[in-house]
């Protein structure tokens, strides 16, 4: 519609309008009177424009479109049927009505006529009436179809483009998420070779998205973390699993490692899109940094707590060294004195040399205990004879309960399964434990002074290690768990609160409770099979 | 070292200690008895025999120290500590309390078997003392209460004659009784009885 200004609006709706109201009728007939009669009789309602012979037909249909054609079968240069045709091959003229006049009679050619895609069939004679209400019904049913076509062809095309602009929003939006996500985003092929990353992934990795096309991702992946990412992602493939999570170390393109946290699945693939491994990757070697550090603070504590806890117990370790060492030195004298005798008494002086190297070696032993005590190792789980680490337990405190004035009672259940925990952590753990009760004693007066360590097997899978002391006991069990919480005046509060670390770290529990009687039983639960956990 | 017999008895809960101890000593020609706590140690039947006792401080069931104070009240032989602390405060404890020698493991032989000589020579020189008394304890018992009146006189130097008189008897009763005191006391002289007397603890009679 050409709207070319405000001012002409009106004369060019009017101009249409007529347009619309006066529809185009093309007349073919070689008959000049027939041409003219019926050109007279349509004109009163129609703009019409006859012609002679087909090939002009043609040719004025091309240059104007006409909403209807009027023919005559016989016609010189090129008949109805052949101008019918013609018109039925060009795609924009298929719709255009085509009303055939013949003078031949006969089914047949009305037949032929229709089949080859002539709209009506017009037999002459044929009444103006019947002439003129044949035109205006093809005309009519060529407006609704081309209204309902157009109709059609608007709305098709409205739905596409409604289509088109949600998809390229949906596009757009997508696009936005992924260039601008604070997280990475990688996705793979099957294979594992990056077929897309977003900025952040590339920002945290080093790589720009070029570099990336030539990259598998396990190029990028730590060593180390290979073969478990490798399984992972064989198992998401083979759809044993929707998904899996992975901590693990990139490296990067300036050669630093990073750590990240990987949320890991299948992107379903579409007729577009093959089936590809979509990762969404967070950083978090701050957040492994923290947690070494953190680490590494609280075993420095333990470390040093328990040093303090040692240093308190010097004199005991003292004297188990010492006692051995004194034995030595007069062993020692005694020899000479037996190989100075006159005669020599030989045998003595070997038996007190023999004595010599076993009391030697006791010494070696306490000294090899206590620096195994002291000693900061990684920790190392591995199947522990529970029983055994408490008799070496005691056999460091040795003579120290009784010294005391502690009497005390051992009860291991024979044949313990074993458990699955770090040497030194269990002796530090049972050693403070008997400790502190030792300490809960010692202002203990009027009463036999009792201290008993039992082992003993539990249900579901489990270990108990009880240690009972009928001392002063605690003013509130669960507070005493708190570090900086203690009762004594030099104490640094942290024994129970690690003693509950080391419980932890090995899956167990440790509780307190206060007996009915005098003191306090605490409760060490220890699993039998090492908890399952990456 | 003497004929006669002597002993040193160690207590010490560590049969290592216990074990090198017994061969130390033995080697010295000492006899030894050893004992692993306290309670065996005051159970025990013991040689009548000068001795020494040679005592660890940190003991299971009764502490050194502890034994040390109950041992004080009996006719014990002298104690030479042994300890594998040997902090101040309890050697110092020791020695106040009559303790021989206060020695820390691992001690020399020489230091240890001249603290147990010492403690031997000490306890044979106790012995003594404690039989003499004995026996003058004897003595004195088998006085009359007529004459154990009448040494109170003599030891103050009273002439027979005035004692008679603060007595009510003779001179020559008193004569008798005091050739009497001589005799039963076994005393060749009136300086001897003075001394015995005064170790007997007898209070001379005030001037009258």
């Amino acid at each position: 519609m050409p709207d070319t200004s405000p001012d002409g609006h009106d004369e060019a709706r009017l101009q249409n309008e007529t347009a619309k109201s006066r529809p185009r009728i093309l007349v073919v007939d070689d008959n000049a009177d027939m041409r003219q009669y019926v050109a007279r009789l349509l004109s009163e309602r129609y703009e019409v424009e006859a012609v002679a012979d087909g090939q002009t037909a043609l040719t004025a249909v091309h240059q104007q479109r006409p909403d209807l054609v009027l023919s005559d079968v016989m016609l010189p240069r090129l008949d109805g049927f052949g101008l019918l045709r013609a018109l039925r091959h060009d795609p924009s003229l298929k719709t255009l009505p085509v009303i055939l006049l013949s003078a031949r009679a006969g089914e047949e050619s009305r037949v032929e006529g229709l089949e080859r895609g002539a709209d009506d069939y017009l037999i002459k004679p044929f009444s103006a009436r019947e002439l003129s209400a044949r035109v205006q019904a093809h005309l009519d049913l060529a407006h609704l179809r081309q209204e309902s076509h157009a109709l059609k062809v608007r709305h098709i095309s409205e739905d596409r483009k409604r289509a088109e602009a949600r998809l390229r929003e949906s596009e757009e939006r997508w696009r936005a998420v992924f260039d601008n996500s604070a997280v990475g985003i990688a996705l793979t092929d099957l294979n594992g070779r990056f077929l897309a990353t977003n900025s952040a992934y590339q920002r945290m990795v080093g790589y720009s998205a070029d570099e990336f096309q030539a990259l598998h991702f396990i190029d990028i992946t730590h060593e180390d973390d290979r073969d478990r990412n490798r399984v992972l992602i064989t198992e998401l493939i083979e759809g044993t699993r929707d998904q899996f999570q992975i901590e693990k170390r990139y490296w990067r393109k300036d050669g630093t490692l990073i750590w990240v946290r990987n949320s890991v699945s299948l992107a379903p693939g579409s007729e577009n899109m093959p089936v590809a491994i979509m990762a969404i990757v967070e950083d978090i070697t701050a957040r492994k940094r923290t947690e070494e550090t953190l680490r590494r603070t609280q075993a420095e504590l333990a470390h040093v707590t328990w040093a303090a806890r040692l240093g308190e117990m010097t004199a005991s370790i003292a004297h188990e060294v010492n006692q051995p060492l004194a034995a030595v030195v007069t062993n020692g004298h005694a020899c000479v004195r037996w190989l100075s005798a006159s005669p020599p008494n030989l045998s003595k002086a070997v038996e007190a040399a023999e004595r010599i190297v076993k009391d030697g070696k006791d010494a070696g032993e306490v000294v090899r205990r206590v620096r195994a005590l002291f000693k900061r190792t990684a920790v190392e789980k591995a199947p522990l004879d529970l029983g055994a680490v408490i008799e070496e337990v005691l056999r460091l405190l040795d003579g120290y309960p009784a010294r005391r004035h502690v009497s005390l009672d051992l009860v291991l259940t024979p044949d313990l399964p074993p458990v699955f925990a770090d040497r030194v952590q269990l002796q530090q753990l049972v050693m403070n434990l008997m400790l502190n009760a030792l300490e809960a004693l010692e202002p203990v007066t009027g009463r036999p002074k009792r201290l008993s360590v039992r082992a003993t097997y539990a249900e579901a899978n489990q270990v108990l290690v009880q240690i009972c002391d009928n001392g002063i006991g605690l003013d509130d069990p669960v507070a005493a768990f708190q570090p900086f919480v203690t009762t004594k005046p030099e104490g640094l509060g942290l024994g129970l609160a690690i003693c509950r670390s080391i419980v932890a770290a090995h899956g167990g529990s440790l509780s307190a409770e206060r007996n009915t009687g005098f003191g306090t039983t605490f409760t060490v639960t220890l699993p039998l099979r090492p908890e399952v956990s990456q | 070292m003497t004929v006669d017999r002597q002993v040193v008895f160690v207590v010490d809960d560590d049969s290592r200690v216990r074990e090198a101890l017994s061969s130390l000593l033995a080697s010295a020609g000492l006899e030894v008895a050893v004992f692993a706590s306290a309670t065996e140690f005051l159970n025990a039947d013991k040689p009548d025999a000068p001795a020494c006792l040679v005592l660890d401080l940190e003991l299971p069931d009764i502490n050194g120290l502890e034994l040390q104070k109950e041992l004080a009240e009996r006719e014990a032989p002298p104690i030479v500590f042994i300890t594998g602390h040997g902090d101040i405060p309890s050697s110092v404890k020791a020695m106040k309390a009559g303790a021989v020698e206060f020695l820390a493991k691992p001690f020399g032989d020489d230091e240890l078997l001249r603290a147990i000589e010492a403690s031997i020579a000490l306890d044979r020189a106790e012995r003594q003392k404690r039989s003499e008394r004995a026996s003058l304890d004897e003595r004195y018992e088998r006085l009359t209460p007529r004459e154990r009146e009448v040494l109170t006189f003599v030891v103050a130097g009273f002439a027979n004659k005035v004692t008679a008189v603060e007595l009510g008897t003779s001179e020559i009763t008193i004569g008798v009784h005091r050739g009497q005191i001589m005799r039963k006391m076994g005393a060749r002289s009136l300086a001897e009885l003075v001394r015995l007397a005064d170790k007997l603890g007898i209070v001379p009679r005030e001037s009258v």
